[in-house]
């Protein structure tokens, strides 16, 4: 844990597992605004974000500039996903393998719902901001030079629109892997037609595509769920500006809420979040308690269960084992909780601390240093 | 010589025939403004970006050349206010676009660290600056000063919390109101550039949170519209003015002298030509700082004269009263209204007067500015809700007269019978379509509103009709018509009944009536009875 050096990646929002590399000149601090995007984006794209896919590079190459408020965004919403979850037996922890979540995207529960949910809210996030700040050159409020072919009045219009800028290159960018089809997937049906000796063989390959499948579609389901929460929870704030402020004339905005709202709402999505299952006939997943329509657009959906308590590689489980605990809390973070019952360890020790500081906006601080007693909660 | 009134001397046919087509302009007049296809004014939102300040450089800027070294707010880093910039380069700007009107809006996060008082404010140091296209594209140019001002604004944020958590006490952020910044009449260049400090020194801006950035709304007319709204009134100021030279005309034809309502109508054409004369294509060649004042009078004397004439016209057809109609005689009520007008011209002087000096003012902003205008507006509401109930009252008062009238009518003579039926019937119509305007534009007005503030999902299928442009083009088409319509039907022409006396002296009780010079009608219904 800890701030997310982001090496930006998981196969689902782009990047594969193969990679290890994968935007390593790019872990960056909040909002530093200071990318250098390299001249040649062909190059950028391709050898700098190797992890991209095929179709990620073409955004890629055309917006070459959305790139770094890309993995911003991304890294926005790991460091959120780990405020919401700090704690909670899984604490969206990342690993450095390049995968940032580690297995977790490759299953399909709860957190893999969430994580996507929250990645592909923190894409739309960063690019309608940026948009708002005139960082993108194909965002119509762009402050970069004009190309000169531009029409003369094309100056402002559309200008008000950056979260749906935000919105639509989300779901391209985003949902594109889902979208693409693996070489290795088009080979396997092929091979299963023309032999007929192979049919157990068959059988094992079946099964896991149609499990991708699934998987894909509610990678899907729960990206879109996650542009929505931006959709949401974005505010429509109106000013009268008629004659002597008489509201004759109105104009409405949309106001993009804190990112901390977003996460917030995903969070009570993740928690009521609803199990499916494949529906064949219709082949759409559906509710699988089939007194519950739906689901909605807005909800999370997984159809894996999960459970955290123990180390497990395989899932992308690092155990609650080492984590801290609070003692009287009766709340998820409490001892009993957190520790899945296995009983915790306390630590008492003493630290130098920072104290009766005295904090000035913008932007200094005085402190003293104390040294205090702290007790410390470690699970078994 | 008898003076007729257009009005009466329409048949149903003539008459049904020309609402119908008054109606399909205006029906026309809607759709053009709902099928424009843009909105008539547009917000864009941008955020500014902070920069270092530098001591050597008058201006900071993104453009031509990276001359902003981007920083962001974080404690331990032993700087204050003064090193920081905030910047926003403005898109170009055309002409069209008529007015800037902008606010800021203040971004404060949570920190338990730092302290966000109730009535905290915040002071900055603003710059704006301009330039053309040609020193844009030449990178040596220098941005030009328009205004610069410190001013002082306070902050009002309430906290946001989560989603059922049980941290109740710790917010997650504030949502801050909107704050005035910045208020363009006229866009003589294309490039703006607004550079903000945020002022500490001496006390100033204490307690203001952790604020870490602003968001800029800058609302302008749409370029689109603007166009369809020019070709409008330069297509519409031909017709109206036709019509009142074609009401002078017939006063003369009829050689009739001007009466009391004679002269508002009069009055009420030539405000809407006032009102309608396209000088807005002028600002395009030579934009000058007080056309914005200029258009807001203009308005403003229109509702005045329109008003004043519903008083009068409501006031003369009081069949029975004895008073002698002069001007006077609707005084205190005529008073009022012109008193109602006249404090909201001051106040629009006052606001818009400080913004022609610095565009930055907000008359808001000061608690004394903000207790004068808050008087005046008052005061301009009080005298219009007034005006509002006189008004209802004297058309009320018209009515009841009627209705006891109208008991007597079948024992009534003839004549006398046609005189009240006359007066009822101008009455009536008058009042019927006034409330259907008034109809109109409250059903509009609010249709415009509610789609402004509906949160339209569905983006597939975005909707074809602007309500907001039909509800501008719509109403400004209406109150056209209007005029229009009663410069026509209220025109005098010459009848071939000749014989006044034969009539005032057929009355029952033998009072001379005073049936406004609309007297005429009365006479036109005796000729026709008399024909047929």
């Amino acid at each position: 844990m800890g701030q997310p050096k982001v090496i930006f990646g998981g196969k689902n929002i782009g990047l594969e597992r193969r990679n290890d590399n994968i935007l390593s000149s790019y872990s960056f601090t909040n909002s530093d605004h200071q990318y250098a995007v390299e001249d040649d984006p062909s190059s950028y794209c391709q050898s700098s974000l190797k992890s991209l896919t095929i179709g990620q590079q073409q955004i890629c190459l055309l917006h070459a500039d959305h790139m770094p408020v890309v993995i911003q965004g991304a890294s926005k919403g790991i460091e959120e996903c780990q405020n919401q979850f700090q704690d909670r037996h899984w604490n969206c922890s990342t690993v450095r393998d390049g995968t940032v979540f580690g297995p977790v995207l490759y299953h399909a529960n709860r957190e893999t719902a969430f994580t996507h949910a929250m990645l592909s809210a923190g894409v739309t996030y960063a690019v309608s901001r940026a948009c708002k700040q005139g960082l993108l050159k194909s965002c119509t409020c762009s402050r970069a030079a004009r190309p000169k072919n531009l029409p003369r009045d094309w100056a402002w219009g559309g200008c008000g629109d950056n979260i749906d800028y935000g919105y639509r290159f989300g779901r391209d960018f985003v949902d594109t892997p889902e979208k693409e089809v693996n070489p290795n997937i088009i080979d396997s049906p092929v091979s299963f037609i023309n032999t007929n000796q192979t049919n157990v063989e068959n059988e094992m390959k079946r099964k896991p595509l149609r499990r991708s499948r699934i998987r894909r579609q509610m990678n899907i389901h729960n990206n879109e769920a996650g542009r929505r929460a931006v959709y949401r929870l974005t505010r429509v704030v109106c000013k009268c500006h008629g004659v002597s402020g008489s509201c004759s004339l109105r104009t409405c905005y949309q106001q993009l809420p804190a990112f901390r709202e977003i996460g917030a709402f995903l969070k009570e999505k993740y928690d009521s979040a609803i199990e499916v299952r494949y529906q064949r006939r219709l082949g759409q997943l559906r509710s699988r308690d089939r007194r519950f329509a739906g689901p909605t657009k807005d909800d999370l959906i997984y159809f894996e269960d999960s459970n955290f308590c123990e180390y497990n590689r395989r899932i992308g489980s690092f155990g609650t084992k080492g984590r801290q605990c609070n003692r009287t809390s009766h709340g998820p973070d409490g001892c009993g909780t957190m520790c899945c019952g296995r009983g915790y360890n306390t630590i008492r020790k003493v630290v130098q601390e920072k104290c009766n500081c005295k904090f000035i906006w913008c932007c200094s601080v005085q402190c003293q240093t104390c040294q205090k007693l702290v007790e410390i909660n470690i699970c078994k | 010589m008898v003076y007729l009134v257009v009005l009466e001397k329409f048949s149903r046919r003539k008459l049904l025939i020309f609402l119908i087509i008054l109606l399909i302009i205006q029906i026309i007049y809607f759709l053009l403004g709902g099928l424009n296809g843009t909105k008539p004014t547009y917000a864009t939102v941008h955020e500014f970006t902070l920069c270092q300040s530098k001591a050597d450089r008058q201006w900071i800027y993104h453009s031509p050349e990276k001359n902003c070294n981007e920083e962001h707010l974080e404690f331990e880093r032993e700087k204050t206010w003064k090193d920081f910039v905030y910047v926003i380069q403005l898109p170009r700007i055309t002409r069209w676009f008529q007015t800037l009107t902008s606010i800021i809006v203040p971004h404060i996060e949570y920190d338990s660290r730092v302290n966000l008082s109730a009535n905290a404010i915040l002071t900055y140091n603003v710059r704006l600056g301009y330039k053309t296209d040609k020193m844009f594209e030449d990178l040596n140019s220098e941005w030009q000063l328009v205004a610069e001002s410190q001013e002082s604004r306070s902050i009002q944020c309430r906290p946001i919390f989560h989603y059922g958590t049980k941290n109740k006490d710790i917010p997650d952020g504030y949502t801050c109101e909107p704050l005035a910044f910045l208020e363009l009449s006229t866009l003589k260049y294309p490039h703006y550039l607004i550079n903000l400090q945020i002022v500490d020194k001496n006390g100033l801006s204490q307690d203001i949170g952790k604020l870490k950035s602003f968001e800029f709304v800058g609302i302008c007319q749409t370029e689109k519209f603007t166009k369809l709204w020019y070709t409008l009134k330069t297509m519409t100021f031909p017709i109206v003015l036709a019509s009142l030279i074609w009401f002078c005309r017939q006063m003369k034809r009829a050689q009739k002298t001007y009466t009391n309502l004679d002269k508002l109508i009069f009055l009420l054409g030539l405000s809407a030509c006032i009102l309608n004369a396209p000088i807005e294509w002028l600002t395009l060649v030579m934009p000058f700082n007080g056309f914005q004042i200029y258009s807001e009078i203009r308005q403003g004397f229109f509702l005045t004269v329109l008003l004043t004439f519903w008083l009068f016209f409501a006031g003369e057809h009081v069949v029975d009263k004895s008073a002698n109609h002069g001007l006077f005689s609707y005084g205190k009520y005529i008073v009022l209204l012109w008193f109602a007008s006249c404090v909201l011209l001051i106040f629009e002087l006052c606001e818009r007067g400080f913004q022609l000096r610095n565009p930055f003012h907000s008359i808001w902003s000061t608690r004394v500015g903000r207790n004068v205008s808050l008087t005046f507006l008052i005061l301009a509401g009080l005298s219009s809700f007034t005006y509002i109930i006189c008004l209802t009252v004297l058309v009320v008062r018209v009515f009841w007269n009627i209705r006891s009238k109208q008991s007597e009518i079948a024992a009534m003579r003839r004549i006398r019978r046609l005189i009240y039926q006359g007066a009822f019937y101008r009455f009536q119509f008058m009042l019927l379509t006034t409330i259907l305007c008034a109809i109109i534009t409250i059903v509009s007005y609010y249709l415009s509103q509610l789609y402004e503030t509906y949160w339209v999902w569905d983006k597939e299928k975005p909707t074809k009709i602007q309500y907001s442009g039909a509800f501008i083009t719509g109403v400004y088409g209406m109150l056209n018509i209007y005029v229009f319509a009663i410069l026509v039907l209220f025109s005098p022409v010459i009848s071939n009944v000749d014989d006044m006396d034969e009539l005032t002296l057929t009355n029952d009780d033998g009072n001379v009536m005073h049936l406004t010079h609309n007297q005429t009608s009365a006479y036109q219904m005796i000729s026709k009875t008399a024909i047929t």
